[in-house]
């Protein structure tokens, strides 16, 4: 273990050096922030006596850099002049722990060791999360194949007896099969929304950012449920702005949020609906809503409908087939890429459903751009 | 008429696009994993192939890779077979990882009747 004493003061820097070294850990010092700040880029240290009260950088800039750049490196602040309001606000920007001087090599061994504690508890922890991260992943690669495979296999075979390619079948066989298919499709479907809502959870993900263009994205949503639409003669309009600003983002993280999006306002809408996708530039944000003029959620509905697992269940929606997990998985990846969403609903009416992304801050690629064209 | 190689773990899966292709009245000929299907390519020469993604021992990727880079097979078609891990937009995924390693074509299961026939008759074109 490593310890470096950041304080202008000379003797405070050799006598914490003294105690430190008789305890058997290793140290070093620096007499300014800047300096100090040096040496933890060195990777060599893992936590930090900071002195509050410095010429040049002070100890709360330093702090607050620490806490930043190396969230590992757990920092102790010297308070100069024994005031609460320092050490509290030290706190508040992430110290562990103070100590006030003078101090007693009691004093500070106690701190210390705590300190170090503190830290093997985080390691500990964050090697946990990664275990349980792995352990998740595990299971999501067992369940995708496992589970799926023998699905497409069942579905091929029905294919294969709805196309007569087994003899010829009767239309109320015909009829029988092809419910078993919609059964099958649906379960399919869940079982890909499961892995994506653990895939969210589990992953660090966003890892593949990018400039998208969202006029493509929402196209390739729509596309994916216009299957679905035609057969309940819904028109689906994409009229999100080729010109929309593009936002950074995980491209099919996105392109999920809008297939689950269209597709609900696909699946609770009426024969000969329609749903409407359109974009709106706010300040910092762009703004994609997706509406339609379906048999929309009652109120009391409302601030349930992002829970894992929740349907609504009445007369116009039984015949549904959806696995309660479409918008949590929206949310979550809206969340992930620092965004909003927000519903608007009348019962009998329709549903707007507002995603709200901040802008990329590049300007749009060129890549991104071209694709749109 | 054409030989189609199917390369699938499943031999339900096998089976199924076996009767479709039948159908067709093409000729069909299976393996079952990695190696066997390299194996049945260069002693069958078949006119096109169908190789499934995700096969224990080598993947289809390893086989498409290998047969693309021996000039006695390069030449044949392969169709990719996926069945990718996440949710809908996959598809540009996986065409991504297709179009990489040289396959001609690739096609997410299940595999829709109509669709498969439509694609071997465009690859054997």
């Amino acid at each position: 273990m490593c310890i470096l004493v950041v304080d202008d003061e000379k003797i405070i820097r050799e006598g914490a050096e003294c105690i430190l070294v008789k305890e058997g850990w290793q140290t070093g010092t620096a007499e300014n922030g800047r300096e100090g700040l040096n040496l933890i880029a060195t990777g060599s240290y893992q936590l930090l006596l900071l002195d509050l009260m410095m010429p040049g950088i002070s100890g709360m800039e330093v702090l607050k850099n620490v806490r930043q750049s190396y969230p590992d490196v757990i920092v102790i602040v010297i308070t100069g002049y024994a005031t609460i309001e320092n050490a509290v606000e030290a706190m508040k920007n992430g110290a562990y722990d103070f100590i006030a001087k003078p101090f007693t090599p009691d004093q500070l061994r106690i701190v210390v060791r705590r300190a170090f504690e503190k830290r093997d508890l985080m390691l500990e922890t964050e090697a946990l999360r990664r275990e349980r991260r792995q352990r998740m992943q595990d299971f999501v690669n067992l369940v995708s194949h496992e589970l799926r495979s023998p699905l497409n296999s069942i579905q091929q075979q029905l294919f294969n007896l709805l196309k007569g390619l087994a003899g010829e079948i009767t239309s109320d066989q015909h009829m029988i099969l092809e419910r078993v298919q919609g059964r099958l499709s649906g379960l399919t479907g869940m079982i890909k929304n499961l892995l994506d809502v653990s895939r969210f959870e589990t992953e660090p993900f966003l890892q593949n950012k990018e400039p998208v263009c969202l006029k493509e994205i929402v196209q390739e949503a729509v596309e994916i449920c216009q299957d679905d639409a035609r057969e309940k003669n819904i028109t689906i309009m994409n009229k999100v702005s080729a010109k929309a600003a593009a936002v950074e983002a995980d491209r099919q993280g996105l392109v999920s949020v809008f297939a689950n999006l269209v597709s609900n306002a696909v699946k609770y809408n009426r024969a000969g609906g329609t749903v409407h996708v359109r974009s709106r530039s706010r300040g910092a944000h762009v703004e994609i809503t997706v509406a339609d003029n379906g048999i929309g959620i009652a109120p009391d509905h409302l601030e349930r409908i992002f829970d894992r697992f929740f349907r609504i269940r009445t007369d116009e929606t039984r015949h549904v087939i959806g696995s309660g997990l479409g918008l949590s998985l929206v949310k979550s990846i809206i969340k992930g890429h620092n965004g909003g969403i927000a519903v608007e609903s009348v019962p009998g009416t329709g549903t707007d459903v507002t995603v709200r992304l901040p802008k990329s801050i590049q300007q749009l690629s060129l890549r991104a751009y071209s694709n749109c064209h | 008429m054409a030989k189609i190689l199917i390369v699938d773990d499943d031999p339900d899966l096998v089976e199924s696009i076996e009767r479709l292709l039948k159908s067709k009245k093409h000729e069909v000929i299976a393996a079952y994993d990695g190696d066997a299907g390299l194996e049945k390519v260069r002693s069958e020469k078949p006119d096109a192939i169908i190789l499934d993604v995700m096969m224990p021992g080598k993947d289809g990727y390893a086989v498409c890779k290998e047969l693309k880079s021996d000039p006695d097979c390069s030449s044949i078609p392969v169709l990719l077979l996926t069945a990718v891990v996440s949710h809908i937009p996959t598809t540009a995924y996986s065409m991504r990882d297709g179009m990489e390693i040289e396959a001609e074509d690739y096609i997410d299961k299940p595999v829709e009747p109509d669709e498969l026939v439509n694609r071997v008759e465009e690859l054997l074109a």
